[in-house]
């Protein structure tokens, strides 16, 4: 169990200092992470080739880059790429075809099966062969039975999680009647190749995607506005606060007894990491993909200012939450049955939710117990909210901060869970969390302060402005905004943490 | 007229961007050293110059560096405890470490390990560029700054290459000038564009560097003349004497270099590097003048009865050890300590039983 044994999709860490990822001299590039040097270079060179030419033209040079992007990681990546993408381009066609005929549900279902299968079996074999292999030797062992299972090394194809769902996304809505279907393979190909959204998110649906792609698009003064204030946030959140926080966990994580103070330290340091980490990567993406006036899905909201677990996924993942919600809990049955089938279907999706993250125990651990919150949190809700009802607005205010510490709690001990190398570590931590000031240590807490104040102070002001885009600074005039992302580009380019990889890359 | 005052406002925005990096450099400064934000911040807060030279300034803080109340890089003295004394160069005082990982730190940390008997305080008492023969004339004052029972010297010959062209001056860091205002965000963009460049760029710099500096000199070796070891040796010597005269029993330590016996193709840039800051020497005479200055160090052990703790035959290679040519990694500072530490622990049953036992790892 543990997200230590994951096998890492892509490879290579190459020497990293500064907040740069560096290639080591000029040797090939081996995968390109936002945070490169690599993808510094080709970012402007991809956008100054991509504004001289025309809509198809940029559709075909954006398709080149995305391909090449990804063959930084590795070229046999594209093979499985390109095979599910093939498959679901030619069932999509004949799904549409068969709407246009109105025909029964039952000839469209063998295209959709031969979508799921395809793309479900790339995932399962790449990402859980090994797994289930493992497991179902461990298994025969403890009843005896001596197994020498065939032993694969696979790599995991980078980004392989996310394709897979941006694609089966596709097949679904067609198979619904929700999408038309393009009859350009290459608008399609880019649909799900696009590199900003590729190796991790935000999963884009085609429905939203697809028709950014085939039409032209409009790029504006303001499309580079807010742009660069994601990418640049994006890159604060995750060099400046999430790789700083990095050695902290790692070093708590990685010792086998822990005490409470340290223990508490390490899995708040933990929760602000994984949320820096990834939605620094999703709003990178998006203000790339700005750039060129695509608009991705929002895919984080204030998560941990939510009041309860179902605001939680509302806010957290938003991409992924709203597709477990649309084609496997609404697929499932929904919310349409009784009390306990409703139950059912939100464990069940959490948990494939958690499993979708890694072949490891600790990530079903994870989504059994978000689902277990969830659950909970339906059950209980007639209760908590008379309990949390308190008159006045600041008794209002007052009900609705004890909430978000709550769950920011909850949420912090989900993160143990899904953090942990190991049951006993669990286990143990656990028992430490119990004794919050044993080995009490203010100097741990003043390590994490600079890196979490920042981002605290920021999300407040986020949070009573309801405005997200707050630090845009659009309120400001252009000299003000100039010192303003001055100081961001101070913290990231001089006081980044050594440079890791995107904690969802695994995933 | 409203386009040329568009066009100052725009060129104004470069200046707010610098404007606002340097506040932000020194604000930085300030919350995480306690530098002061209105003086220059450098290497110079480090030392004071005096009728002896360069030594540290008490209390002296920069950056990770912080020096006590004698100017050195250790705890306050406890007078309680057994001090050991460290000397040397940059490779003691600590440079690329984590804080706390030098050397003489982890030697403390192994000579006080469970079941060592009196606890032990190691007082590094080396700054960079410390030659034997300087550290002679400092020796008083250390002696009565920390009243050491055993001083361990790990020299580094390589700075005497400049004392042979100029017997009293003396090799040290390079400050920057103290006076004028310094932007304390450019050396910070220096930093960040060496660690950007490819290694190879970076190498091809530094043979150019090295062959303007070649250029010159009034004298270029392929091998270290024969005196410049005879005056090491001599200083050895002379230092042992000192030590021995104020009741202080010395340690020595030969020199350990990233490249071991032989230079692998590998690690052949670091050569050039260490050569551009001593281009008298030629790239091939640097490992010869190690190995004859070590040679000439036992020699000096074995006749004047002193214990030796071989570094140089017994350190590991390679980058893991070593973050530069002789620099350590705190890997490398704690592989070093053990071997130390071995030698220096066998002092307290006396000098004459410590050198009565086999050296460590001898004949290996």
């Amino acid at each position: 169990m543990g997200g230590k044994n994951l096998p890492i999709e892509g490879k290579g860490t190459g020497s990293a200092i500064l907040g740069l990822r560096l290639p080591p001299g000029l040797t090939p590039l081996d995968g390109m992470l936002f945070n490169s040097l690599e993808f510094l270079i080709f970012l402007p060179i991809v956008l100054c080739v991509y504004f001289l030419l025309p809509h198809r033209g940029q559709n075909r040079f954006l398709l080149a880059a995305s391909c090449f992007f990804y063959a930084m990681w590795d070229w046999r990546f594209l093979f499985p790429l390109l095979t599910s993408t093939c498959i679901d381009y030619f069932c999509a066609i004949r799904m549409d075809a068969s709407w246009a005929r109105n025909e029964p549900n039952a000839a469209r279902k063998w295209y959709l099966q031969l979508s799921l299968v395809t793309n479900l079996g790339l995932l399962g074999f790449f990402k859980y062969y090994n797994f289930f292999q493992d497991n179902f030797r461990l298994l025969a062992e403890s009843a005896g039975w001596h197994v020498s299972p065939w032993t694969l090394q696979i790599i995991l194809p980078v980004g392989i999680s996310f394709y897979t769902f941006q694609a089966l996304s596709y097949t679904i809505d067609v198979y619904r009647g929700h999408l038309h279907v393009t009859n350009r393979f290459s608008d399609f190909l880019l649909c799900v190749l696009y590199f900003p959204h590729l190796v991790a998110g935000p999963i884009q649906r085609a429905n939203n995607l697809l028709s950014q792609v085939m039409n032209p698009r409009q790029v504006t003064r303001q499309h580079w506005v807010d742009g660069m204030h994601l990418i640049c946030w994006g890159f604060f959140k995750k060099v400046y606060v999430a790789d700083n926080l990095s050695p902290l966990v790692d070093r708590t994580f990685g010792q086998t007894a822990v005490a409470g103070f340290p223990a508490w330290m390490a899995v708040y340091a933990f929760a602000v990491q994984i949320y820096c980490d990834f939605s620094g990567y999703t709003d990178i993406a998006r203000g790339v993909a700005k750039l060129m006036g695509f608009e991705f899905v929002l895919n984080f909201n204030l998560p941990y200012w939510a009041t309860n677990p179902q605001e939680f996924w509302t806010r957290w993942h938003i991409s992924l939450s709203t597709w477990l919600r649309d084609y496997l809990y609404i697929s499932l049955g929904g919310n349409r049955g009784t009390a306990g089938r409703t139950y059912r279907n939100l464990m069940l999706t959490m948990i494939i939710g958690g499993f979708w993250h890694g072949a490891a125990w600790n990530f079903i651990l994870w989504g059994f117990y978000h689902g277990a919150l969830l659950v909970s949190h339906r059950l209980a809700s007639p209760f908590l909210d008379r309990l949390f009802s308190w008159p006045g607005a600041w008794g209002e205010g007052l009900s609705r901060a004890v909430r978000v510490a709550v769950m920011f709690h909850l949420t912090c001990y989900g993160w143990l869970l899904f953090r942990a190398t190991s049951l006993e570590q669990v286990i143990g931590m656990t028992r430490s969390l119990a004794d919050p000031l044993g080995g009490y240590d203010p100097d741990l807490a003043w390590r994490l302060a600079p890196f979490v104040l920042p981002l605290l102070a920021v999300q407040w002001v986020q949070y009573l402005s309801g405005r997200l885009d707050f630090l845009s600074f659009r309120w400001l005039p252009a000299e003000a905004r100039v010192v303003c992302y001055s100081v961001f580009a101070y913290f990231v380019i001089f006081r980044g943490g050594v440079p890791q990889s995107f904690i969802y890359f695994q995933f | 007229m409203a386009r040329l005052s568009t066009w100052i406002r725009f060129a104004t925005w470069p200046l707010l961007a610098l404007a606002a990096l340097e506040i932000c450099a020194r604000v930085d400064d300030s919350v995480t050293y306690g530098a002061s934000p209105w003086r220059n911040y450098n290497h110079n807060s480090l030392w004071v110059h005096d009728q002896l030279g360069q030594r540290g300034r008490p209390h002296g803080q920069y950056l990770k560096w912080k020096l006590n109340g004698g100017g050195f890089r250790s705890p306050e003295p406890d007078p309680a405890l057994w001090h050991v004394g460290v000397t040397g160069a940059s490779e003691t005082f600590g440079v690329f470490e984590s804080e706390g990982q030098e050397w003489p730190r982890h030697l403390e940390r192994e000579l006080n390990a469970p079941g060592g008997g009196v606890r032990i305080a190691v007082d590094n008492l080396a700054w960079p560029g410390l030659l034997v023969s300087t550290t002679r004339r400092h020796l008083p004052a250390m002696l009565a700054y920390t009243k050491p029972r055993v001083m361990v010297i790990y020299s580094s010959p390589t700075a005497y290459l400049f004392r042979d062209v100029a017997p009293e001056e003396q090799k040290t860091v390079h400050l920057p000038a103290a006076d004028g205002v310094q932007l304390r965000i450019q050396a910070r963009v220096e930093t960040v564009i060496k660690r950007v460049m490819p290694e190879r760029m970076q190498n091809w710099l530094r043979i150019r560097q090295v062959a303007k500096a070649e250029a010159a000199q009034k004298e270029v070796f392929d091998r270290v003349p024969e005196r410049i070891i005879t005056l090491y040796a001599d200083d050895l010597r002379g230092i042992i004497d000192d030590l021995r005269a104020a009741g202080v029993e010395p340690v020595l330590v030969t020199h350990a270099t990233l490249f071991g016996k032989h230079v692998e193709d590998d690690v052949r840039e670091w050569l050039t590097l260490w050569r551009r800051g001593f281009p008298m020497l030629r790239e091939n005479g640097f490992l010869d003048m190690e190995n004859r200055a070590n040679d000439a160090m036992r020699r000096v052990a074995a006749e004047r009865g002193v214990a030796l703790a071989d570094v140089a035959a017994r350190m590991p290679v390679g980058r893991q050890y070593f973050a530069d040519f002789v620099h350590f990694t705190d890997r490398g500072a704690a592989e070093m300590a053990r071997i130390v530490a071995e030698r220096v622990a066998c002092l307290r049953g006396g000098t004459a039983a410590c050198l009565a036992q086999p050296a460590p790892g001898k004949g290996k």
